[in-house]
């Protein structure tokens, strides 16, 4: 019996030493992850909570923290928009934290019985987090195609620096395929759905004033009536109306 | 509550009868069982006398590492100081914010009082300053730990500029000077730490290395440690 109850302390003790808190699974007295931190946080909050266990969100006051952590956009801005840095260090930085994000893309997008989205808000911020941080990466990508070429001016690496704007404008136009599902969301995500388009399309338009935003008109203009919400087709009205008037610049 | 506490309160209950039995052996203190107590006890106290032991010697050379001792170096031989001279220990902290690549410098504003003159100097301490591994080629972080002997100088020199403009020789000001300099440059240092994030935004980090050394420039003139206060009234 005596052993039997040894056993058990050394069992509880080692459970004891094992226990790990939020503050310890997540750096979140850290000022800016890096994509470290982001490589281990993505695996603890993909695979580490059981099916039904809810994951952190914003209006959870205790871990509201490791999702603000988690899409500040800061964490990268910090190294990618610093000019001290070198061009290709920077680049590399932007690729790793990209492809950490395509993998931070599947935390929250578990939907319940009805298809609504579990975890819309979170969901967006993880969205919009991608959304400003393809802006960057891209802008570094062209930078250093740029920098390393022989002739910078060259039609081959005007094509290749228009191609990757082709793809950026293509990954942003993804993002308007969430309003076919916009019933999935909670009028607030609603909102917050279209907060981003007023957001990020502004800064990617304004960034390529001159870019062929006709796929991405068409994707608006289709969602626009297929939409009930009324935020979202005012974001998709604005984002037409802008689009239109860097035609009319141009022109 | 905590969730340790829960489980040691949990695992207290838990074994209270064994506690119990052990309050109650002691309690009795039978003549049967009463060398067993003395043995216990005995080797109670000999544990935390060897524990006790062990952990001043942990905690001295934690703190300075008289093992592999070098006295404290003055900012004019600034430029000699490498990863080398760091030559402290560290036993507890095996990482900085997950980073294990991470160093530390220990510096200090020495002064002396004298009837008419005062010493004050910056002092770096190589056997209280530590880095992960002493043949680490990483020139940021060399370059962010010496910015903090920069800035413990910097202040040192800022003492120095307030001492000198007193007009009597006040041994009780020249210690409010020097008390509130060291509280300014402790600040600094930690607003240096954090603004640059331990050099890891390197644009923050440019930007103190260009203020630190323009204001080291600017108060070239108390570069010198001694200064002699001349009673002006």
């Amino acid at each position: 019996m005596t052993k039997i109850k040894y056993l058990l302390l050394a069992i509880i003790c080692l459970t004891l030493t094992n226990c790990k808190t939020d503050e310890q699974k997540f750096p979140l007295d850290k000022r800016y992850w890096d994509t470290n931190d982001y490589e281990k946080a993505i695996l603890e909050l993909r695979f580490g909570y059981e099916t039904d266990e809810k994951k952190p969100t914003f209006d959870n006051p205790e871990q509201r923290i490791i999702v603000q952590k988690l899409t500040d956009e800061q964490n990268f801005k910090i190294v990618l928009e610093d000019k001290e840095l070198g061009l290709k260090h920077r680049n590399d930085v932007a690729t790793e934290f990209f492809n950490q994000w395509k993998d931070m893309h599947q935390i929250y997008q578990a939907t319940d019985r009805k298809d609504k989205y579990l975890y819309d808000m979170e969901m967006l911020a993880v969205w919009q987090y991608g959304l400003s941080l393809q802006l960057d990466y891209f802008k570094l990508g062209n930078d250093q195609i740029k920098e390393s070429a022989d002739d910078p001016n060259s039609s081959r690496v005007e094509n290749t620096m228009n191609s990757n704007i082709r793809v950026l404008i293509n990954n942003y136009t993804i993002y308007l395929d969430e309003i076919n599902d916009e019933n999935s969301f909670t009028e607030q995500g609603q909102i917050k759905l279209a907060e981003g388009i007023d957001k990020y399309f502004v800064q990617l338009i304004e960034l390529y004033p001159d870019a062929d935003y006709k796929g991405m008109r068409k994707k608006a203009e289709l969602m626009l009536k297929k939409s009930e919400s009324d935020n979202i087709k005012s974001s998709l009205t604005k984002l037409i109306e802008l689009i239109d008037s860097k035609k009319k610049t141009v022109v | 509550m905590n969730d340790n506490l829960i489980i040691i309160l949990i695992v207290l209950f838990y074994f209270s009868p064994v506690f119990y039995q052990l309050y109650v052996l002691l309690k009795e203190r039978k003549e049967e069982n009463k060398k067993l107590l003395i043995r216990l006890l005995r080797f109670i106290k000999y544990s935390f006398l060897i524990l006790i032991f062990t952990s001043i010697t942990f905690g001295v050379l934690s703190h300075t590492n008289y093992l592999n001792y070098e006295k404290p170096i003055t900012f004019d031989k600034y430029d000699q100081i490498t990863f080398q001279n760091f030559r402290g220990l560290e036993f507890f902290k095996k990482s900085l914010y997950g980073n294990e690549q991470f160093a530390y410098v220990v510096t200090s504003i020495d002064s002396d009082i004298n009837d008419n003159s005062i010493t004050v100097q910056s002092l770096f301490h190589p056997s209280r300053s530590f880095v992960y591994k002493k043949n680490t080629n990483s020139k940021d972080l060399l370059t962010h730990e010496k910015y903090h002997i920069k800035i413990t100088e910097l202040f040192a020199r800022k003492a120095k500029e307030q001492i000198s403009n007193l007009k009597t020789f006040d041994k009780d000001k020249i210690e409010k000077i020097l008390q509130e300099v060291k509280n300014q440059e402790r600040a600094f240092q930690k607003e240096y730490d954090y603004n640059t994030f331990h050099s890891y935004v390197l644009s923050e980090q440019k930007r103190y290395e260009k203020e630190v050394d323009s204001l080291l420039t600017s108060l070239t003139k108390y570069e010198t440690p001694k200064i002699i206060i001349d009673d002006k009234n």
